[in-house]
């Protein structure tokens, strides 16, 4: 009898030993991979933050190269060909010096365009405000697109890469309710409100919920929308309207 | 309780419409649960059928999804540990398929469990070696694996001492077997649902 009680005693002492180095080992592996998870997560943020630094630079010295090389180049030959159809007095040649100066002319405003787009040449000079308003201008002419756009907040400061990414932000997101979202009408204002800036886009396209479209997509421009705000510790929100879009980005601590 | 837990991870693959999907590991082990679970409510308590029979089957059986689980999950990796567990296990069980009698049930069965943890053991400590090793980790508590190991290092750990015991404990003490059987009930309880949960985690994942 009194080896039976040993032999319980033994028993349960043994299976509450395995027992608890199980879970000991699960507890250990789990606090472990948190703190890798943490570490690894820092990692990517920091990975990220580099990337987009190398782009923002990259863009800005392919945006220069094609415009102080390739459209001072394409001028230089647009000139002797204007300087070609003035001393031309055969009709057919001139028609043909014409159409080489048009040509000429349509791939100056294409380069100028892409150089406009890999960099604002105002952003850096004239600061975000100005650069967002001849960008929504310019979408205007382009589209064929009613654009209206309120500053009531005009002094606003921002860092360099809080300005950079807050226009790619703004950019891509109106490019994609043009793209894909049928709109005729786009609302934009900037409101200050405690310590947030708030930038608020609005339009009348195809309504699409803004974490659910980013779930299922294949693209990248979702997603770089998102890791942008990460970036700069701004947060994007979407409010539900009865017809078209209202998206907000917030950016924190902001001196206004 | 813990036989009708056992048909909730095939429910679940029937909800999840992956139930052929052997691809994924923790498919075979939720039909080895329902077949177990069938077995033990027909069986043993409708027919009254001995489970010795099951006991011989079941061991192999399990050893052959675990086997093939951490062998695929370490993609095919480690082959050499896994393979003298392997070689170990066969042997082992047919030298005790040969040496069957009725009466050394139990003893089979720990001298399987014996060989089976410590596999288990092994091949979870190079499971999490490897998850250590990867440059992208997810989240823990949303993949599918994280749950079906948990519950096997815990039922494995659990009831290792009683699946050792149980022949001396029945032929040579006067104490009920059931007494120390209700830890492999309650360890198997948990693992059922731990099992449930891995694969709902696996429609997720």
């Amino acid at each position: 009898m009194e080896n039976e009680t040993e032999l319980k005693l033994i028993f349960w002492i043994g299976t509450s030993i395995m027992l608890l180095m199980a879970l000991g080992f699960l507890i250990v592996v789990i606090l472990y991979h948190k703190k890798v998870y943490r570490i690894r997560q820092k990692e990517s943020e920091n990975l990220l933050k580099t990337s987009f630094q190398i782009e923002k630079r990259e863009r800005k010295r392919i945006a220069s190269d094609l415009h102080d090389g390739i459209i001072g180049d394409l001028n230089a030959v647009r000139n002797y060909v204007s300087f070609l159809y003035t001393k031309e007095f055969e009709t057919d040649k001139k028609s043909v010096l014409e159409d080489i100066k048009s040509s000429l002319d349509n791939t100056l405003v294409n380069i100028q365009n892409i150089s406009y787009n890999l960099m604002p040449p105002l952003l850096d000079s004239f600061g975000l405000i100005h650069t967002l308003n001849d960008y929504l201008d310019r979408i205007k002419k382009w589209n064929n697109i009613d654009i209206t756009a309120q500053y009531p907040v005009r002094n606003i400061i921002v860092s360099d890469t809080e300005s950079h990414e807050l226009y790619r932000i703004i950019q891509e997101i109106i490019s994609n309710m043009i793209k894909y979202g049928n709109v005729s009408k786009i609302e934009f204002h900037i409101e200050k409100e405690d310590n947030k800036l708030k930038f608020i886009i609005m339009d009348n396209g195809t309504s699409f919920d803004f974490y659910t479209k980013l779930k299922d997509t294949q693209g990248m421009g979702l997603k770089n929308i998102i890791s942008r705000c990460k970036q700069i510790g701004a947060e994007l929100e979407q409010i539900h309207v009865v017809h078209g879009n209202k998206i907000i980005i917030s950016l924190k601590n902001t001196i206004c | 309780m813990a036989i009708f837990l056992g048909f909730i991870p095939f429910l679940l693959l029937i909800l999840n419409k992956r139930v052929f999907d052997i691809k994924e590991p923790i498919v075979l082990f939720s039909w080895l649960m329902i077949i177990g679970s069938l077995y033990e409510l027909i069986g043993t308590d409708w027919f009254q059928i001995d489970t010795k029979y099951w006991f011989q089957l079941y061991s192999l059986l399990e050893f052959l999804v675990l086997y093939y689980y951490f062998s695929y999950k370490s993609d095919y990796k480690n082959k050499n540990i896994f393979r003298l567990f392997l070689i170990l296990f066969v042997l082992v069980y047919v030298v005790l398929f040969f040496n069957w009698s009725e009466s050394n049930s139990l003893f089979r069965k720990a001298i399987t469990k014996l060989v089976t943890t410590s596999f288990v053991f092994v091949a979870f400590g190079l499971w999490v070696k490897r998850l250590f090793e990867k440059k992208i980790i997810f989240d823990l508590f949303n993949t599918s694996d994280f749950y079906f190991l948990s519950g096997i290092i815990i039922y494995f750990a659990s009831t290792f001492i009683t699946f050792l015991s149980a022949n001396y404990i029945y032929y040579n003490t006067s104490s009920n077997l059931n007494d120390y059987w209700i830890i492999i009930i309650y360890a198997n309880i948990l693992f059922r649902i731990l099992l449930s949960i891995s694969v709902w985690k696996m429609k997720q994942s």
